[in-house]
């Protein structure tokens, strides 16, 4: 061996590869090279090196941190280079700060319109940045977030359409068995609010699922105490988060401990860290999925769980699903023969179709807005809507800062032509321009920050985010902040510098310069291009508020006011009935109804019925069937337009049913009272299989207004989860104090849980009322920002005529007409800017309305409301300067020549 | 300039020029008052120091030779100047002075002091 040269060979080029690689870390000198002193060179990098090699040759890492360490340490005054100091380009920064810094003082005015508006417009958009920033961070600080994806359905059945968020339970078991790419497979069932107890402690608590083992493998949770490890393998076990175990407990260390959910005692594993606020899910408590009945019933055609894969590393998601084609069947064929009679292909051939696809984590929370997402998921339009409210005044704040330094170009003028003559190059000039317009940026900056965190309270109301420290806290906004303020100020900048700086300087010397006007076209169009942007805003802003009154307004079907909900009612137990009476007993409360489907909050259950008569599937009619008692159509004052309520008079009403509108249209019935449906094959409702029309109620909107009306059939079924409770206008707090006594003698363990209905009905209109008053709050500043600009320009465009006023005083005009004379110029600005706003907003709107299955029409007063608005306040901008010029002796000005 | 004030890192750093002669320079004085003292300082410390005392013309400093681990760099070797002499040997007058001055009846109190200082 060692007499073969090459073997020797190959050593010792290894030898000196590894030598290379164990030396000294190059960055590091090259870095000393370039801020060390030039005559330092040699002593401090060959002390280092000496350092380095003295160095005993255990652990090269940790080698060159200590190397780095020295390094840093050579980061001392008396090694580095002068770069500044006394140099050239020191002087003259210095020289252009001080020259900015008087131009502000003398023109305080000015400088206090630059620097507010422009701080105003960052705040904005330093706020909207923060909220973008936020909900683009969702999912993406769990472990292998670019690997997690989960399934979403998209099926057509007859004439419905299911788009959610939901599959069927054996398939989590079932593809990850057919596609080897699937690494880990798990699913969440979410169940929403139990009571809970410890002894006789009773808690309501929310955020419940069940979850799979395997969950913990996709999304790795943050222990607490306790241990994962088949935490959730047996029933009755379950982990919870730290804040529900110091609620329950007192304790965050209670693994081992166990409550009781429906009498049955369950084991806590371990306890997590409470999930991130900035995730699609927040469960508190999670059970062992053994404990729910139907996650192992192997039924593919209905759809109650979230499912989750974790893929292997570079497996692409598009190519795994579109092999899910391929199975679907051979898992819905026999079922789909077995529940209705009806063939996969025959399904297939009618139109119907299903279809799974997959959706990647980070996209959930944005992207995906479909039904039985865990949690109201945010809207990635809604992101865009607001970026370009942000930028629209972000540009309306600069355009001040241009219009106005341009404008005043006279005033500087003979310093710009001054200059020149003593020897200022064209490029000093514009340096100076520049940092005049960094300064000012930097001031609007340090406004803009002292703002946004008294803002910042408010915009968290607005938002419902949790923000304390966006700066330097999670969020890490200060660098995006720094690189915004430099950019605006160098954007507003060049303009005005290479404007002013062009100035000839004998003309400018000799007087001769022509006021401006030559950017006077130049500045009219940046009005233009600023009050556009502000007819956008307020537009925007007044067809999403009437959008959301229409929604507050419109005559539902139903009355959601004074109705008082009480959840959890099924704790009762069997004195239900005798708690309905104690209330009923009450004068001011009109009825009383027990059932778990409120049009909003509560079940939702969907499955198909077809006529008695009819032969094929093709016949159903999807449909709502939920389960009411008689007093559900008075209670929510329905409107029934044939046949009879429920009664109990009649024994053979366990089998009747109730049809909305939609649903007789869709069944084709010209006289729908004692028509008889049925189920499809062997599926039954709570046994019962065949039902006979008794009655129709008009449509009312239980979804919301993004959707159609679907078919509803009541069933008069036992349902007591929650209570619906009619009580007389002004006697809120009487029922709601008798309630509650009465419920106290009931249920003395569980705390009753009240809700309004026109409360909840409000909240599900939630994000688009943060839409609203986040988008009105933005074109409320934009015009304000705007009209301060106008109000500068005003200002000096009216000094400037001073002497023009005068004259034309002396010769007679009035007040009145000089107004007028002054106001004219700026409202064919305006009217331009409503000209082109107007069309783009209704453009854009009608794209944002198109959400809505039920939406408020674009009328005449949506167009005339921005138009008063943005005349009215630029005139009385306008005016104020307009008043002040004309009103003055024009002895005054005349004098002076 | 600083004035001729000498701080006690600074006059450690003096002495040690003084003891190791033809060897002072950055690396091995720093290693020899890491040795001396059992303190530990970072190379750019004494480097820092090494060329305030130059300023204040207690040192003084030529190129001297190189090694191969330094990549054929030459070390800067310091001397002390008349006047660093001086600066010390003032120094060491100074405490010398305040030493004999102590009375004989504090010496126990001191000494303990001394143990932890």
């Amino acid at each position: 061996m060692e007499s073969d040269p090459r073997a020797k060979l190959e050593r010792i080029g290894f030898a000196i590869i590894m030598d290379i690689a164990n030396g000294p870390p190059p960055l590091a000198d090259r870095i000393l090279y370039f801020i060390c002193k030039e005559e330092l060179h040699e002593e401090i990098i060959g002390d280092l090196h000496q350092y380095y090699a003295d160095l005993s040759r255990s652990n090269a890492r940790w080698k060159r941190l200590k190397y780095w360490y020295h390094t840093f340490q050579f980061f001392r005054p008396f090694a580095l280079r002068k770069f500044l100091q006394n140099s050239i380009i020191r002087i003259m920064v210095k020289m252009n700060l001080l020259v900015a810094y008087r131009s502000m003082i003398r023109n305080k005015f000015y400088a206090f319109i630059n620097i507010f508006g422009l701080g105003l417009g960052l705040a904005v958009s330093i706020l909207i940045g923060i909220f973008v920033k936020d909900e683009l961070s969702y999912d993406l600080h769990w472990d292998n977030h670019d690997r997690i994806v989960r399934i979403s359905s998209d099926i057509k059945f007859q004439d419905n359409i299911y788009k959610m968020a939901n599959s069927p339970a054996p398939m989590a078991k079932a593809f990850k068995e057919d596609f080897p790419e699937i690494e880990v497979a798990g699913r969440f069932r979410g169940i929403g609010q139990e009571v809970i107890n410890i002894d006789d402690k009773y808690f309501t608590q929310d955020r419940i699922t069940f979850a799979d083992q395997d969950m913990l493998k996709i999304f790795k949770l943050d222990l607490v105490s306790g241990s994962f490890e088949n935490a959730l393998t047996n029933p009755n076990s379950s982990i919870i988060n730290e804040s529900t175990a110091l609620k329950l407990f007192g304790s965050s260390d209670v693994a081992g401990k166990a409550f009781k959910l429906k009498d049955k005692s369950i084991n806590i594993n371990a306890v997590y860290r409470d999930i991130p606020a900035n995730s699609h899910f927040h469960f508190n408590v999670i059970l062992s999925m053994e404990d729910d009945p139907i996650s192992n019933d192997g039924i593919w055609l209905s759809n109650n769980f979230k499912t989750y894969f974790l893929l292997d590393e570079g497996a692409s998601y598009q190519t795994l699903q579109s092999k899910f084609s391929g199975v679907y069947e051979r898992y819905f064929g026999p079922q789909l023969q077995q529940f209705t009679g009806a063939s996969w292909d025959q399904l297939t051939g009618s139109g119907s179709y299903v279809n799974y696809y997959l959706i990647q984590l980070k996209d959930i929370h944005l992207r995906s807005n479909l039904s039985y997402e865990i949690e109201a998921n945010g809207n990635i339009q809604y992101i865009y809507i607001l970026m370009a409210a942000g930028l629209f005044v972000l540009i309306i704040a600069s355009i001040n800062f241009m219009n106005i330094s341009t404008a005043r170009s006279s005033m500087r003028a003979k310093e710009v032509g001054m200059r020149k003559v003593m020897g200022g190059l064209k490029r000093q000039l514009v340096f100076q321009f520049i940092v005049e317009s960094l300064l000012n940026a930097f001031l609007a900056l340090i406004f803009a920050v002292v703002l946004t965190f008294l803002l910042l309270p408010l915009f968290n109301e607005l938002t419902g985010k949790e923000i304390i420290n966006p700066y330097f806290g999670e969020l890490w906004i200060w660098p995006e902040v720094l690189t915004l303020s430099l950019f605006i100020g160098l954007l507003a900048g060049l303009y005005p510098a290479f404007y002013l700086s062009g100035f000839i300087p004998i003309k400018v010397l000799k007087g001769e310069l022509s006021l401006g006007l030559k950017s006077g076209r130049l500045r009219n169009l940046l009005v233009i291009i600023q009050f556009t942007a502000s007819v956008l805003l307020i537009f925007g802003s007044i067809v999403i508020f009437s959008q959301l009154q229409f929604t507050q307004k419109k005559s539902l079907g139903f009355n959601k006011d004074q109705v008082l909900i009480i959840n959890e009612t099924q704790t009762l137990g069997k004195s239900i009935e005798s708690f309905k009476e104690e209330l009923l007993s009450f004068p001011p409360i009109s009825s009383v109804t027990s059932t778990g489907y409120l049009p909003t909050s509560g079940y939702r259950s969907d499955s198909p019925l077809q006529p008695k008569a009819a032969t094929s599937t093709d016949d159903a009619v999807g449909m709502q069937q939920w389960g009411v008692d008689e007093s559900y159509i008075p209670t929510l004052e329905l409107k029934l337009i044939a046949g009879r309520n429920f009664s109990k008079e009649f024994a053979t009403d366990s089998s009747a049913i109730i049809l909305n509108e939609t649903a007789v249209r869709r069944f084709g019935f010209k006289d729908p009272v004692g028509q008889k449906l049925k189920n499809l094959g062997d599926f039954d409702m709570f046994g019962i299989k065949e039902f006979e029309v008794v009655g129709v109620i008009e449509d009312f909107h239980f979804d919301d207004f993004k959707n159609q009306i679907v078919p509803l059939g009541l069933l008069n079924l036992p349902n007591i989860d929650k209570m619906a409770i009619r009580y007389d206008a002004g006697k809120t707090r009487e029922v709601m104090d008798y309630t509650e006594t009465k419920w106290k003698a009931f249920n003395p363990a569980l705390p009753i849980q009240f809700e309004f209905m026109d409360q909840q009905y409000a909240a599900k209109y939630r994000s688009e009322e943060k839409l609203s008053s986040l988008f009105g709050s933005f074109a409320v500043l934009s015009i304000l920002i705007a009209c301060l600009g106008l109000f500068g320009l005003a200002a000096f465009t009216s000094d400037q005529k001073k002497k023009e006023i005068g004259v034309r005083k002396v010769l007679g005009a009035t007040i009145g007409q000089l107004m007028i004379d002054q106001l004219k110029g700026y409202t064919r600005l305006l009217i331009v800017a409503l000209f082109i706003g107007l069309p783009v907003g209704h453009y854009l709107m009608s794209d944002w309305l198109s959400n809505f299955a039920y939406r408020v029409n674009i009328t005449w007063i949506i167009y005339l409301l921005p138009v008063i608005l943005i005349l009215l306040l630029a005139w009385a901008t306008v005016s104020f300067i307009s008043y002040r010029a004309s009103v003055q002796n024009p002895a005054d000005n005349l004098h002076t020549e | 300039m600083k004035g001729s004030y000498l701080g006690e890192f600074e006059e450690v750093i003096l002495l040690l020029v003084a003891k190791l002669g033809e060897d002072a320079y950055g690396l091995a004085i720093r290693t020899e008052f890491m040795e001396q003292t059992g303190r530990s300082a970072a190379i750019g410390a004494v480097h820092s120091a090494l060329n305030r005392l130059e300023k204040k013309g207690f040192l003084d400093s030529r190129m001297g030779d190189s090694v191969g681990e330094r990549g054929g760099r030459r070390k800067r070797i310091f001397t002390v100047t008349s006047a660093g002499k001086s600066a010390v040997k003032q120094s060491r007058e100074l405490r010398n002075n305040l030493w004999n001055q102590i009375p004989e009846l504090n010496w126990k109190g001191l000494d303990l002091q001394l143990l932890w200082t």
